[in-house]
């Protein structure tokens, strides 16, 4: 017999905190991105599911700007419409009527599939929020404005927004504007060196976008993209291949790209910073976003079941796959769509390949040690070829350098210390006072047994 | 060989007029933030000009000083301008940490500047991480060090060079010219974008204000960079200072001060202050010459322009 009712309703204060937790504030503009190249494509008509020589983003523009007082990201791509507003650009996820609307009304291969990209971006920045679209239809051009003050929304019983007459913007597009910035995001966004850093991770994540040609500025200054190459000739040909996954056929694309970036180190130094440009490694795309990235862990393989871990001497090694898919749901990326669930079945389908490959280079790396010249000879003369121009190739071809069998030499490992001053004095002398003490070790030892001891 | 050994600290017309801008500008953090019982540290030598300006202009009590060199540090023990300055010796990364632990100074703002000889390598981006992360509330922090370029390489290497220190501190797409005329302020930009950025990360709840911004040449360029790692409840007030236009630590111009006589000093001195220009025609007709940018460093900073004497014995 019932006797009461437990109240089970959400506060909102609880929902904004959960999902605002688990993602970092680059992440978040991430997102607010990926919704602008979402609606880029959309007004393109479609989203190409391979790298598509004829894909032209180069009328679309993203401008972001942050500060220590204010963020705001306008964007020229088609922006939201009323309709959509209503019904679910501002709700908490997504029901399965929408969802089963958006497909039919092909808003697929889009990347976000949990209806909650903008919203847990914009409430983890501020708390002064104003987010205006302006759209053309049939009927004309629209404007509208959502403004949204956090604090007060919070207490107010209704979890709609609502949504006012607007002025329009210059194109047909999105303006989030924010201020009353969160407490360490206002410090975050004032800080020069996280805008370098989101920049570079812009440039990096949204490389094959700005390939197709959008523009996207940073506080006025454009993101310079990413060229994406590899090296080929003398024996060097990257691989580009689909992958088939019999088990998701016409459900889930797969493209994989593999090779040489850049030459392999000569050796490596620990003092060195092992990639100084953090850009070798696995890469996997999801309906053209990167969600992973440069990875070297075993998120994407590396020291798992018979993968090698990760050494600097694999640098150069560049890996790309690309999973599309109309049904987002099935491509491997977490909520915060910056990873990959490595549990995710289409992944693991595609591991296998991913390792042989990878195992192929770093097979290479290790034979090339002992014909370095040869090998150098070779890599140097290898010309960039841009990623749209890879042809398919079903092998990754690296030269074929015989394992030489060296007699083994006794060696000696010279180790010592000697005041800073007079190893930094020395570097100078070489030429390069912050010379790795590697390498100054090498040339005095060099040096010295020239002049000591003479030619061997 | 230690610097002392072969640079009178208290010459150099560029860095004296770079320590009393700092110092002028200290004075006026201390007006505005709870700075009374501040602790001044550095690297004292063997001359300790600027130990004296803290105790004497800014009326600071203690001071700490920090000689890694044990023929430096007998020195500087005898010649330690005042009973309440402590002598310290040992590395600055060692004898730091200590001393912040201590009862007698982890409560109280310091006014720390570390005055390097050298250029900013590893080892001073590891320190000037340390002392962002750990420097009490309130606290001033301002290190020098070396604005030449072969000190960071041929131009070809030093972008690489600088990013393996700075990491993202240092921007991206800089042209060659940042590496090259242009280094001293690359590396005063980088410098304080990397306090920012440790203070940031961090989120001490003041954060970290970038005050501190000088430039200078006498023998060789030098960098000061530095700010205020204020207490949440200063940062308003250390701001409005820092952005005020009494401030002097900031300068984007280079100091290069001319080595000038008494006499001609003097004798520039009585033409200022003036909006005009002192030209050069007014410089030959009092019987002397100079180049027209070093009249015009005279001008900017004669407030601060030091005079030396040379007392026979």
């Amino acid at each position: 017999m019932k006797i009461g009712t437990a109240s089970g309703k959400p506060t909102k204060s609880f929902f904004v905190r959960m999902i605002t937790r688990d993602i970092t504030l680059q992440d978040c503009i991430l997102d607010l991105i990926d919704n602008s190249i979402d609606g880029a494509w959309e007004q393109e008509g479609s989203r190409p599911t391979t790298i598509e020589q004829n894909a032209d983003l180069s009328s679309y523009a993203v401008d972001i700007k942050i500060s220590s007082q204010a963020f705001s990201i306008r964007d020229n791509c088609g922006g939201i419409t009323q309709r959509e507003a209503e019904n679910y650009a501002f709700t908490f996820g997504r029901d399965d009527d929408t969802v089963e609307m958006l497909e039919e009304q092909h808003e697929d291969f889009s990347i976000g599939v949990y209806g909650i990209g903008m919203k847990r971006a914009i409430f983890k920045i501020g708390r002064n929020i104003k987010v205006r679209s302006t759209y053309e239809d049939q009927e004309g051009t629209h404007a509208f404005e959502v403004p949204i003050e956090v604090e007060k929304w919070i207490k107010e019983k209704k979890w709609d927004f609502d949504i006012l007459n607007g002025k329009p913007l210059k194109e047909p597009g999105t303006e989030i504007a924010i201020s009353d910035l969160n407490g360490g995001v206002s410090a975050s966004f004032g800080n020069k060196a996280f805008e370098n850093r989101l920049r570079k991770i812009i440039a990096r994540d949204y490389a094959l976008h700005f390939l197709y040609g959008i523009r996207i500025t940073l506080n006025g200054r454009p993101v310079r993209g990413w060229n994406i190459t590899f090296l080929a000739g003398e024996g060097f040909e990257p691989f580009r291949d689909t992958i088939p996954l019999p088990d998701f056929e016409d459900e889930v694309r797969v493209e994989l790209l593999c090779g040489m970036a850049a030459p392999p180190p000569d050796e490596i130094d620990p003092e060195e910073t092992i990639d100084e440009e953090d850009r070798f490694g696995w890469y996997v795309a999801c309906n053209g976003r990167f969600v992973l990235s440069a990875d070297k862990t075993a998120m994407s393989g590396w020291g798992t079941e018979g993968w090698p871990g990760w050494h600097g001497q694999y640098n150069g090694f560049l890996g790309l796959v690309f999973f599309s898919s109309p049904n987002t749901e099935l491509l491997p990326v977490t909520t915060t769509k910056r990873n990959i669930d490595p549990t995710s079945p289409v992944f693991r389908a595609v591991q296998p390949r991913m390792r042989e490959l990878t195992k192929e280079w770093t097979s290479y790396t290790n034979v090339r040690k002992a014909q370095l010249e040869k090998a150098k000879a070779l890599e140097d003369k290898a010309k960039p070829v841009d990623l749209k121009a890879i042809m398919q190739s079903q092998s990754l071809n690296l030269p074929k350098l015989e394992r030489v069998q060296k007699p083994k030499e006794l060696v000696a490992n010279i180790l010592y210390n000697v005041p800073l001053a007079q190893a930094l004095a020395m570097g100078e002398a070489f030429g390069n006072r912050m010379m790795p003490y590697k390498h100054i070790g090498k040339k005095t030892f060099e040096y010295c047994y020239k002049h000591l001891v003479g030619k061997r | 060989m230690p610097s002392f050994d072969h640079v009178n600290y208290s010459l150099r017309p560029s860095k004296t007029i770079e320590r009393l801008l700092a110092f002028d500008s200290i004075r006026l953090l201390m007006n505005a933030l709870p700075l009374e019982n501040m602790l001044y540290a550095g690297f004292g030598s063997i001359w300790f000009v600027d130990f004296h300006l803290a105790h004497k202009t800014l009326g600071l009590r203690d001071s700490v000083s920090i000689e890694a060199d044990a023929i430096g540090y007998a020195r500087a023990k005898f010649n330690k301008p005042f009973s309440t300055c402590g002598i310290y010796h040992g590395f600055s990364s060692a004898v730091i940490p200590k001393l912040l632990k201590s009862a007698a100074y982890k409560h109280r703002p310091w006014c720390l500047w570390l005055d390097y000889d050298y250029e900013f390598r590893k080892d001073v981006a590891d320190e000037v991480r340390f002392c962002i992360e750990n420097l009490p509330e309130n606290s001033i922090f301002l290190i020098t060090f070396s604005g030449k370029g072969d000190r960071y390489g041929n131009p070809t290497v030093r972008e690489r060079n600088l990013r393996r220190i700075l990491g993202d501190a240092l921007d991206e797409d800089l042209e060659l010219v940042s590496f090259d005329e242009e280094l001293p302020h690359t590396l005063a930009d980088s410098a304080l974008t990397f306090m920012e950025d440790t203070a940031t990360n961090l989120l001490r709840p003041g954060g970290f204000l970038e005050a501190f911004r000088l430039i200078y040449t006498d023998t060789s360029t030098m960098v000061t960079v530095g700010g205020v790692l204020p207490a949440k409840g200063s940062r308003v007030a250390a701001e409005a200072i820092i952005n005020s236009d009494e401030w002097a630590g900031w300068d984007d111009e280079e100091i290069q001060a001319p080595l000038l006589t008494w006499m001609e000093a003097s004798r520039l001195q009585q033409l200022l202050p003036r909006e005009k220009r002192i030209t050069k025609k007014e410089i030959r007709d009092m019987g002397f010459n100079l180049r027209a940018d070093q009249l015009k460093s005279f001008a900017k900073y004669y407030r601060y322009y030091p005079y030396f004497a040379q007392i026979a014995s």
